[in-house]
């Protein structure tokens, strides 16, 4: 029987299109060693499109290897701010951004 | 009849409400400056008094209003901060713009000149310098009628290596007008096909604008040349998900009907059939729910009113008052025969008639809370003047009076503030040694009482010292020394012509003109004033008036051969009384009534009647100034629907009679004045017995 792995990756201060490139790795890597992917999203500070495409991307790439990705974000955060101002909707294939919530 | 209808008049009428709808918004902005909402509200004030002031050729005011506008925008984007300088620049600049278009004549530039380069001053910048496409803006103003547009957009695949920001250009949409934004995320490839870079969402909005389609291509303007673009003018129609797929060619016709035939969400099974990705039909449904949203709000829209000329309601008014009087006849008629269907056909017309007078006077009613909004301002900028931190707080907006008698309420309300503010509330030092908070309270309520509506004035500032009022009154003769006065006779003595108890005169009151203005305003609507005060604690005063000023229910009364009318409202009850008691009281005018002295008026003594008395007096118990006296008459005839006729030029200053009303058989009765009646019964009983 295999053991089910399980990573957090917690993203702070900025995710934006400076630092997309390394957060592509972060999230390739994470995606590669674990079966469950938890995306936090606390800390976040500034957020644009570049990180919810590569979320949105993670989460397509986690569905074709039958793994599962989670994204917790605080309510009134800068996540969720930016997911409405994106019109990214709470339906559909995007309502995993939705489903997690901190306090 | 007709009444033309004069577009600029309109457009004037639609100016004013936006203005005071502006200066509200101005003071709570001032009072929450972080409130995005009332920023986005003055801003769409200032935008179509701007567009519609363009469109009525006024241009003046709309390239003014340009520049306040460009100012709010700034504050919309952040770019500059909401200081109480620039909510006083505002309030001036709004000031200058009613001008501008209420008094075009009577615009001063060079006021504009000033107030332009005091909100130059204030945001740090020159508005007449704003971009061009804002100012192309105002050559093409709002005003078109609303539309609803589903715009598809897909950026260049560089577009944000390139400096571009789509939540900016998203925001921009938002700022047109109702806006839907969903995002298709369709073409996002996995994680190891990823450039991060490159922009793969797709946009689909429905936004419901006022704004032509160009507007829609100005957000867009530098990127046109290398996106997609498609922009369809959608009906709202509340059409179903399908119909909106197909429109979207978004789903075959045949797939749409072999969907169908399943009991199933037609959404859930498109996507399953693999027909349409599950982002499509969010998109689609959202569109759906836009829709509604926007079917909605036009059926609210349509529902909301329409807007009637204040004349048209007066000429509905005098007609339903003819119908009255008629209707009068008829019953009177009716009663004299014995056709017993006559009678029925009579009465139902009584009960319509009054219904229909009912609705007439329902439609004249307009909440007082547009009239107390119109103080915030003054009191904000008298405090300023004067030194003092006042707040004015209100209560009862909704209460609904006669448009004519809010109308008139206007001029003698501004007088009993400014006079709180000067004389009640003290300055912020004096009242911190009283251990008072430094800001002072002018409270201003409206509630229904009956058929009345009181009104009150409220402070907690020094009230009014009686000492002080007869003293004064005493000096200058009002009043005979050492008489012996309640309080609440003492307070009406500063309704007295010229009376002034203030030391100093200011620029806002202290001359002794206005409370006898106010005292004669208010008796004009047939109202009256009643003062309370507790020294140091505050005063307050409240006005007592009448519902309407077009028809009141009266009740019919005969002196002698003629009749007259009482308004029911000051009405409490009757008692009878044999007239040969007069003889046996010799002559002391008081009735025991539940052991209370009630004093009592002869109307037959006071209108010098002769013919011979009845054997029963009736007496007509009214409230008066806080207290009751009664009215001694012949006959009680009834309740009566009272539709008030101004008394002629000849007759208007005759004391005593507030107008007059044709009966039924056409004869006119005068309608009693309360108030008025008790003085002068008073004043003759006085002279009589000095004689």
């Amino acid at each position: 029987m295999v053991e089910a792995y399980s990573t957090v990756l917690e993203f702070s201060g900025a995710a934006t299109i400076r630092t997309a490139e390394d957060i592509v790795i972060k999230l390739k890597q994470a995606l590669a060693e674990s079966d469950t992917l938890i995306i936090v999203c606390d800390d976040l500070q500034e957020v644009d499109i570049t990180f919810i495409q590569l979320i949105a991307s993670a989460r397509k790439s986690a569905m074709v290897l039958g793994k599962t990705l989670q994204v917790s974000a605080p309510i009134g955060g800068e996540l969720l701010k930016t997911l409405n101002r994106a019109g990214i909707q709470p339906t559909g294939s995007q309502s995993f951004w939705f489903q997690e919530r901190s306090v | 009849m007709a009444v033309s209808l004069d577009p600029i008049a309109t457009f004037r009428i639609e100016a004013q409400e936006l203005f005071e709808h502006l200066e509200t918004v101005l003071l709570d902005i001032e009072a929450n400056p972080d409130d995005k909402d009332l920023i986005d509200s003055a801003f769409r004030a200032m935008h179509t008094i701007k567009g519609s002031g363009a469109m009525f050729g006024f241009d003046a005011a709309s390239v003014f209003t340009h520049h306040l506008e460009t100012a709010f925008d700034w504050v919309r984007k952040g770019k500059v901060a909401i200081s109480s300088e620039l909510v006083e620049v505002a309030l001036v600049a709004k000031d200058h713009m009613r001008i501008l278009i209420e008094h075009p004549d009577e615009a001063n530039s060079s006021d504009g000149d000033a107030i332009l380069a005091r909100l130059a001053a204030v945001i740090g910048t020159a508005p007449a310098k704003v971009t061009l496409t804002r100012a192309a803006a105002s050559q093409n103003p709002t005003l078109h009628k609303s539309a609803t547009y589903r715009i598809c957009f897909r950026l260049p695949v560089n577009a944000l290596t390139s400096g571009n920001n789509p939540l900016g250009l998203l925001d921009e949409l938002r700022e047109l007008g109702t806006c839907t934004v969903t995002a298709i995320t369709d073409d996002i490839p996995l994680l190891e096909d990823i450039d991060p870079f490159t922009c793969y969402l797709v946009w689909e909005c429905l936004l419901s604008t006022e704004h032509p389609r160009s507007a829609i291509d100005e957000v867009f303007i530098f990127l046109l040349d290398d996106m997609e673009l498609k922009v369809d003018i959608v009906e709202p129609d509340g059409r179903r998900l399908g119909e909106i797929l197909l429109d979207r060619q978004a789903v075959s016709a045949e797939g749409l009907d072999s969907a169908l035939t399943s009991q199933n969400r037609i959404g859930a099974l498109l996507v399953k059939e693999g027909l349409v990705s599950s982002d499509i039909v969010t998109a689609a449904l959202a569109e759906q729910g836009h829709l509604r949203g926007e079917a909605e709000r036009a059926a609210k829209r349509e529902n909301a009113g329409i807007r009637v000329q204040a004349e048209r309601l007066d000429e509905l008014m005098d007609q339903v008052g003819e119908l009255v009087i008629a209707q009068a006849r008829l019953r009177q008629m009716a009663d004299a025969g014995k056709d017993i269907h006559f009678k029925a056909l009579v009465k139902e017309i009584e009960r319509l008639s009054s219904e229909l007078r009912a609705t007439t006077m329902g439609i004249r009613m307009v909440p007082i809370g547009a009239l107390f909004s119109r103080f915030r301002r003054l009191v904000r900028d008298l405090s300023r003047e004067l030194g003092k931190e006042i707040q004015l707080t209100t209560a009862g907006e909704e209460t609904e009076l006669d448009k004519t008698l809010i109308e008139r309420l206007h001029d003698p309300l501004v007088h009993l503030i400014r006079n709180s503010l000067d004389h009640g509330i003290e300055a912020p030092a004096e009242r911190e040694a009283k251990g008072k908070s430094r800001e002072g309270v002018i409270h201003l309520s409206a509630v229904h009482s009956g058929a009345q509506v009181l009104i009150t004035i409220k402070d907690d500032g020094q009230g009014i010292d009686p000492l002080r009022v007869r003293a004064k009154a005493e000096e200058t003769g009002l009043i005979p020394s050492g008489t012996d006065f309640s309080d609440s006779d003492i307070f009406q003595l500063i309704f007295q012509p010229g009376f002034s108890t203030a030391g100093t005169v200011t620029s806002v009151s202290g001359r002794g003109v206005g409370m006898d203005v106010v005292k004669k305003a208010i008796d004009g609507l047939r109202g009256s004033i009643d003062v309370t005060s507790t020294l140091g604690v505050g005063a307050t005063i409240t006005l007592k008036l009448p519902l309407t000023l077009a028809i009141i229910d009266g009740l019919l009364v005969r002196v002698g051969k003629s009749r007259y009318v009482i308004p029911l409202s000051t009405v409490e009850e009757c008692v009878e009384r044999r007239t040969v008691d007069d003889t046996i009281s010799a002559g002391f005018d008081f009735l025991s009534i539940r052991g209370e002295l009630v004093p009592f008026l002869r109307l037959r003594s006071l209108f010098h009647v002769n013919t011979p008395s009845e054997l029963f007096q009736r007496i007509v118990i009214v409230s008066a100034g806080g207290g009751r006296v009664g009215l001694a008459v012949d006959q009680l005839l009834g309740k009566h629907q009272t539709v008030i006729k101004s008394l002629s030029k000849l007759h208007a200053h005759v004391p005593g009679f507030s107008g007059a009303t044709i009966l039924g058989d056409g004869s006119v009765a005068l309608i009693l004045d309360i108030p008025h009646l008790i003085d002068y019964g008073q004043t003759c009983e006085a002279h009589s017995r000095a004689s």
